[in-house]
């Protein structure tokens, strides 16, 4: 295609000289795409040939021959446009063209590991999604806005909190305990990704991706089979993520800018009881239970007060009805500024992109704020050299508030009863009657009152990062190109918390928590592309690189008593905090606690390889190998072989092929091994423990073994056959990519539990099998003619996966689990198994919950020895539906998104709709049995366990009750946009609306979630698993963008 | 061009090797397995190591899980693993005996690791060797018995002991072990202990001697009711002379008896320490669990304080009333005694439970019942009880012998979970003996193993409740 453009060029070149043999007219204007951004270099031609290119604003003007003049207007990747315009001999006429995508060229170039290729060539599995889709949808993060963008790539967005992270998953999930998400790589690095640096504190991971511009992202590729990810080897058995961030423009300037403000809202409100509601709940289970007169009451009574006491906790309690949920929650503020400047002269170029954003959660307290600069500059000395650099850095400050099981919204959702006060105002008043102050007093119970640690706990996790990436290109002779990169990768994450001392009644203590973790991510690689054979039909490029990665990372905290506020408030103290850490913060007497995180630091090493061969232009062949070291395995195993091979044949430009319908036709299929090795960097390593633990038994010295180790340990391997058709119907108006995979892992990473008598407690073993197979579908349809001036276009994409847990050697169901959540890994059935009691009915009669035992029968008798996998998190289905609408200068988008098939295990309704405890429960308890006879959903209501046969003082009820159909359609976006007419460059602005419904069976709050997980297995196990998670946020956003 | 090609092509090969440098890493917190045992010191401090687990194991867990399973105390207030132990009614996912499961099972992790490492120590001493080893089984032989006991239906079940048992593992490898069976449980034991018998010091500081091994060996046999084998082994101990009984003279020394902190009781066989110097303390859970400031979870039962009160009619002798507090309004009686100090040595063998094993021994066997008569006696002596009334003479049966020194074991052990094992060890000798309206070896009384014990396929679990 370039080399097309560049004799056109000189074809119009060559016209432009005949110009004065006729009446002559002026035809000018400006060329733009769909959201009105400039084209530089379209090309504009009139019917006897003669054209001008487009200038860097999408300018032209055409000198032409008076008369009816038809011009054409085309552009690499855009469907051609054809107008019609009549002009008198001296008249200027302007014409103003938008050119609509053309589905199937647009991605005409396409990133791949280490290189490019065109689209027609690449025979991988490969998904873009360009910056505009990005932008469009706001998100905490921007993986979150890949939702429903492509087929195969499932995005569960995380909870309604600042910052939360997605679980990305492409083509099912292949890994038990080592990480299931992809590889990330930014501008040709791998980049840190690490959920757990601060644990799962506060009931959220971090993400290690919030701290990303999503305005700096040109475009984004999913790589998902073998043939584009062979190239990633040992780290792509999960797919592969490339982002690559915009870079500056020749000769000119290009500035954009954005803001918005908006708010946004919780999608849901807990349907937690009032009061009275409560009260009567309760009051029915203690009868039920045989009790006479008044329930006793948490904080208020007890189960031995005397009836009369009973009965005044109980009058006292209506006294007050507290929604808690609305104490915790507000409309949320959002605003963001970003300015881009793309620049460049002849041989430079550079783009700097800084932004702010402030987003607000609507849990009270919460927010997270990112500020970020990025500058890309290339410079190209010669023909031969071509050198680029990279570099950004960025702050996300998070503003904490307690989450989940650990508080705020969470309590609201369960232990915050509805006759509890947030608070009570103490008001002093002076001899006169004057009021002096007020302060609040935190009924009932200072230690369990929410309110008071929302109030009286301030706490600020900062992560402070800067990447920079180095590339030089050499091209020593014109088919050699040689490239040498590195990439430094930095990340600091600070926890800064405070406690006041009016939360410690017994001391009155003021606590402080501080902590920092670093990591450290270095790469180095080199590469070289011979292209051996360029002719018009045939090519053969061959690939070989090497490249090295370092990953280190160290920490250290410090528990501080009588702390004067926060560190971040406190710039004295956050000083001296750091002057603790250089002495090793022995001196100070108020330090309680003061612990170093491990050093850890882990290492690949690979070289790998690529054989390009294109026949004739239709016949594709590729075939890659990687030979990948880990510093997490042992020498007998640590280097792993990654082979893939692929072939895709363009049947369309077969001479013999003759369709009106279809336009283009491709074959493709592939065959290769990946591998995945993220786990914990010290797994094979058997590990003792002395004394510089701090720990002595009778003053004497002590060592122990505290891990086994596993120098066998292995890559987790997958194959993965892929077979895909890709088709362009109607000139292209409608592009159409279906796939077939089937991926089996091998030697899948177990951090199995090991039996008590082995004495030790865990143990990475390479012992699982896993099974995914699936279809994708994708479909881009350009709906109205491209003449038309109301332009529709329509994408769809919809996969089928089926995933199986093949085997888990000889290791039970319980060896693996997710946290606490009651996922277990069961073989033959899906990964993020359910395994619970299963739960048939309520009995009528009795109004006794009915089981089925493990063969199949009903019984009153709830026991553990009776789980079974009841279901699993894992969607079978996925989709989106993305329409834009444009008409003159409106456009109307909408982006639905629908995943069938999982189940939600909702974990903290065990709590809110079983037995009667201290937690306030749901309104769907409402449909309980009551009397004989009755059909309902939930069973009679009681206050001590045993009633349902559960263990006494336990009722956490691990029964498929709570087990709900997750699948759900959202609309994830809506949005009208008006591109403001403009003379030069353009302003759009736009309305969008995030999450504003969504249809679901679902009872509890949203089906779609992501909780907080304590390691890479939970994350991998407990991916539909619910507990007081907050939902997700709706929210409406303003935004202006200006480019000039 | 040539040199920019070259020099691209150099660093690109120097980078290459730099990343395999990269490949190299270590745990610098850790300690290599390989590099952690070189030194004779470093043998040492696995075995203290031990030792340091044994102490976490008995500081009051053990010793409440078995009070617990026996008939002195209450149902526990509020603790809902407490209470499935009390009910006979654990199950795989009983928290809190899973971790005492476990926690048997990490000192013998460490023998078999020390038993395993003695090739590779260089200027190690055969004497060292020969004590550590013995050191290394007997805590091993501690363990697994302590194990058995709990875990297992005692021995005498079943005629032959095919009963199941626990998993002995005697050596490292990765596959787990199966279950042995209770018969094999004890033959390893007496195998290791015989060894420990053999080659351990007379005096061997805080650590095991000898004589624990031996007076180990003395229970273990005394629990299979082989009275012949129990009762010598016990009379070497107390004639070693090493062991004095304590003789507190003040109502508070008296409530400390056998408890020190700084120093050792003079009739300690085998402790464990705690540590003053470096905050070091091991009684965290008989503190918490008997604390009776604040509506102790554990009390004792009015039936048994009615029995402390029976058996020593005019009680006001009874100096070892003063280690509870009785409320009869609350159907209650609180064992104060680990609760005034939170610091103390606690004792796991001593010569007060030798004397009253080898005076039960001679009872059974109707032999030397004077000495018997005379241990009682002064066992009752030094609990003030001097009225001849409440003393044994010289016209006591074998059964006298028998009643008056189970009567003294259970009140001088109480609070220390040895009250059970008799129960049961008496009810596989033929006697009928219900614990809490419950057959002594009905099934719950073997306590659950660990869910992880399942998590290799094949591991044979007890059979659930069924006591109640």
């Amino acid at each position: 295609m370039i080399r097309i453009a560049t004799m056109a060029s000189l074809l119009l070149a060559l016209l432009g000289t005949s110009d004065a043999l006729f009446a002559q007219a002026t035809v000018q204007g400006r060329v733009t795409d769909d959201s009105g951004n400039a084209l530089p270099s379209a090309t504009v031609m009139n019917a006897s040939g003669k054209g001008v290119f487009t200038d860097l604003d999408g300018k032209y003007t055409l000198s032409v021959p008076a008369g009816e003049q038809t011009l054409t207007f085309s552009f690499i990747g855009y469907l051609n446009t054809v107008k019609t315009v009549n002009v008198n001999a001296g008249e200027t006429k302007t014409l103003n063209i938008r050119l609509r995508e053309d589905a199937v060229l647009l991605n005409e170039s396409v990133v791949v590991g280490y290189g490019v290729q065109r689209k027609k060539e690449v025979t991988g599995a490969i998904a873009t999604i360009d910056s505009k889709e990005i932008t469009a949808v706001q998100t905490p993060s921007f993986e979150a806005a890949l939702q429903g963008q492509a087929a195969g790539v499932q995005v569960t967005q995380g909870s309604g909190m600042a910052g939360s992270g997605s679980i990305v998953r492409i083509r099912g999930l292949s890994s038990i305990s080592a990480g299931g998400d992809p590889l990330y790589v930014v501008d040709g690095i791998p980049i840190t990704q690490d959920y757990f640096a601060g644990g799962n504190s506060g009931a959220m991971n971090r993400n290690p991706l919030a701290s990303l511009n999503p305005n700096d992202i040109k475009d984004i590729q999913v790589l998902k089979d073998a043939a584009a990810t062979g190239i990633y080897g040992s780290r792509g058995a999960n797919g592969v993520i490339l982002i690559t961030t915009k870079r500056g423009v020749k000769n000119g300037i290009q500035v954009s800018y954005g803001s918005s403000i908006g708010y946004g809202e919780s999608t849901a409100r807990p349907n937690m009881m009032t009061t009275e509601e409560y009260l009567t709940i309760r009051q029915e289970a203690w009868e039920n239970d045989g009790g006479t007169g008044y329930v006793w009451l948490p904080y208020l009574s007890t189960a031995s007060s005397s009836p009369e006491a009973r009965k005044a906790a109980y009058e006292r309690a209506l006294e007050t009805n507290t929604n808690w949920f609305d104490q915790f929650t507000r409309r949320a503020q959002k605003t963001q500024q970003n300015i881009g400047l793309r620049s460049g002269g002849e041989k430079w170029s550079m783009y700097n992109g800084v932004s702010y954003d402030k987003n607000e959660s609507y849990a009270i307290g919460n927010s997270y704020t990112r500020t970020s600069a990025r500058t890309n500059f290339d410079w190209t000395p010669n023909d031969k050299v071509k050198v680029l650099l990279s570099g950004s850095t960025s702050e996300g400050r998070n503003q904490r508030v307690r989450g989940g099981w650990s508080g705020g919204i969470g309590t609201a959702m369960s232990t915050a009863l509805p006759y509890m006060a947030p608070y009570v105002v103490d008001s002093t008043f002076d001899a006169n009657g004057s009021l002096v102050s007020t302060e609040r007093n935190y009924e009932l119970n200072r230690w369990f009152n929410p309110m008071a640690y929302q109030d009286l706990v301030q706490w600020r996790e900062t992560e402070r990062r800067q990447i920079a990436t180095g590339q030089v290109v050499v091209t020593p002779h014109k088919r050699l190109d040689i490239v040498l990169n590195g990439g430094y990768d930095n990340s600091k994450l600070e926890s800064d918390s405070y406690e006041n001392s009016a939360l410690d009644r017994t001391n009155g203590f003021a606590y402080g928590n501080w902590s920092e973790y670093n990591s450290r991510n270095y790469n180095v690689g080199a590469n070289a592309t011979f292209r051996a054979l360029d002719t018009d039909t045939t090519s053969l490029s061959i690939l070989v690189g090497a490249e090295a990665q370092k990953f280190e990372s160290d920490g250290f905290g410090f528990n501080l008593r009588d702390s004067q506020g926060p560190a971040y408030a406190t710039p004295t103290l956050r000083d001296s905090l750091f002057g603790l850490h250089d002495s090793l913060y022995e001196s100070v007497s108020t330090v309680t606690n003061a612990y170093l995180n491990q050093y850890r630091t882990d290492g690949f090493a690979s070289t790998f390889a690529r054989v390009n061969y294109n026949l004739k232009d239709r016949y594709f062949f590729q075939a890659t190998a990687r030979v990948d070291g880990s510093s997490r395995f042992g020498a007998n195993n640590r280097f792993g072989f990654f082979p893939s091979a692929a072939a895709g044949w363009v049947i369309s430009d077969e001479p013999s092929f003759q369709s009106e319908t279809i336009s283009f036709l491709k074959l493709r299929t592939s065959w290769g091994r990946t591998g995945n090795a993220n786990i914990d960097g010290f797994s094979r390593f058997a590990l003792y423990i002395d004394q510089t633990q701090g720990a002595t038994y009778a003053g004497d010295t002590i060592v122990f073994p505290t891990q086994p180790g596993n120098p066998d340990l292995r890559w987790e391997t997958v194959e993965t056959i892929d077979a895909s058709v890709e088709m362009g119907l109607w000139k292209d108006r409608v592009s159409v990519e279906l796939g077939w995979y089937n991926k089996m892992a091998s030697d899948v990473l177990m951090n199995v539990e090991l039996p008590s008598h082995t004495g030790f407690n865990n143990r990475s073993v390479n012992a699982g099998q896993v099974l995914n197979r699936g279809v994708e579908l994708g479909i881009t349809s350009n709906n109205l003619p491209s003449t038309s001036e109301l332009q529709w276009k329509t994408t769809l994409n919809y996969a089928y996966n089926y995933n199986e847990l093949v085997s888990t050697g000889d290791f039970t169901e319980d060896a693996i689990s997710g946290g606490t959540n009651d996922s277990r890994a069961v073989t033959g059935a899906p990964l993020t198994t359910y395994f619970l009691v299963p739960f048939s009915h309520v009995d009528p009669e009795s109004g006794l919950p009915v089981y089925i035992d493990i063969n199949g029968n009903e019984t009153f008798e709830y026991n553990l020895e009776d789980r079974q996998a009841v279901g699993d998190g894992l969607p079978d289905h996925v989709g989106g539906l993305r329409n834009e609408i444009t008409f003159r200068n409106w456009t109307f988008s909408s982006q639905f998104t629908a995943a069938f098939g999982a189940k939600i295990w909702d974990s903290s309704a065990k709590r809110q709709l079983g037995v009667v405890t201290d937690w306030n429960m749901r309104t769907d308890l409402f449909d309980r049995w009551r009397q004989p006879g009755d059909i309902a959903s939930f069973p009679r209501l009681t206050l001590d366990e045993t009633t349902y046969g559960l263990p006494a003082g336990f009722p956490w009820w691990n029964t498929s009750l709570f087990m709900y159909d997750a699948s759900y359609v959202r609309l994830r976006n809506a949005s009208i946009s008006y591109r403001v007419p403009a003379s030069k460059g353009n302003i759009t602005l736009r309305l969008s609306g995030n999450n504003l419904f969504v249809l679901t069976n679902f009872i509890g709050l949203d089906p779609e979630l992501t909780r907080d997980f304590e390691n890479r297995q939970d994350r991998n196990f407990s991916g539909g698993a619910n507990y007081l998670t907050a939902p997700q946020e709706r929210s409406v956003i303003f935004a202006i963008n200006a480019n000039f | 061009m040539k040199t920019t090609t070259l020099l691209t092509a150099l660093v690109a090969v120097a980078m290459t090797f730099a990343g395999c440098r990269w490949l190299e890493v270590n745990p610098d917190q850790y300690i290599l397995a390989e590099d952690a045992l070189e030194t004779p010191d470093d043998l040492q401090a696995l075995l203290v190591s031990c030792y340091d687990v044994l102490a976490n194991l008995y500081d009051g867990d053990v010793q409440l899980m078995n009070e617990l399973r026996g008939d002195n105390p209450n149902e526990p207030l509020a603790n809902n693993d407490l209470k499935a132990i009390y009910n006979r009614e654990t199950i795989r996912w009983t928290s809190y005996v899973g971790g005492v499961n476990r926690d048997f099972f990490y000192p013998v992790l460490r023998v078999n690791s020390l038993l395993d490492s003695f090739d590779l120590i260089e200027g190690l001493s055969a004497e060292d060797q020969t004590r550590m080893e013995a050191e290394a089984k007997f805590i091993r032989a501690f363990c697994f018995w302590g194990a058995v006991k709990m875990f297992a239906q005692p021995y005498g079940y079943t005629e032959d002991n095919s009963h199941p048992g626990i998993p002995l593992p005697t050596y490292l490898r990765d596959a787990p072990f199966p279950r042995a069976t209770v018969g094999e449980a004890y033959a390893q034991i007496e195998a290791d202990l015989n060894e420990a018998i053999a080659n351990l010091p007379d005096d061997n500081g805080v650590y095991a001697n000898k004589d624990a091994a031996k007076a180990l060996l003395a229970q273990v046999h005394f629990l299979k009711n082989d009275f012949e084998a129990a009762a010598p082994l016990a009379t070497e101990v107390i004639e070693s002379n090493r062991y004095s009984l304590e003789q507190p003279d003040t109502d508070s020394a008296f409530v400390r008896m056998r408890l020190p902190i700084g120093t050792t009781s003079s009739e300690s066989i085998f402790s464990v320490y705690s540590t003053l110097a470096t905050n070091d303390n091991r009684t965290d859970q008989f503190v918490q669990w008997w604390q009776p400031s604040a509506n102790p979870e554990i009390t004792l039962t009015t039936t048994y304080w009615d029995w402390f009160q029976q058996i020593a009619v005019g009680a006001n002798e009874d100096r070892r009333s003063l280690w509870y507090e009785y409320l009869p309004t609350e159907g209650k009686t609180l064992l104060t005694r680990f609760t005034d100090h939170s610091f103390f040595n606690v004792p796991l063998i001593h010569l007060t439970q030798m004397m009253l094993i080898r005076a039960e021994c001679y009872g059974e066997t109707g032999t030397n019942l004077d000495v018997a008569v005379s241990d009682i006696n002064t066992i009752r002596g030094r609990a003030g009880i001097t009225s001849d009334v409440y003393l044994l003479d010289e016209t006591a049966t074998a059964e006298d012998v028998v009643d008056a020194a189970r009567n003294e074991y259970r009140k001088e052990t109480i609070g220390m979970g040895l009250w059970v094992e008799q129960l049961q060890r008496r009810g596989a000798n033929g006697e009928d003996i219900t614990i809490r309206n419950a057959p002594w070896d009905c099934p719950g009384m073997a306590l659950q193993f660990s869910a992880s014990e399942g998590n290799v396929a094949g591991f044979e679990f007890n059979e659930v409740g069924g006591c109640n």
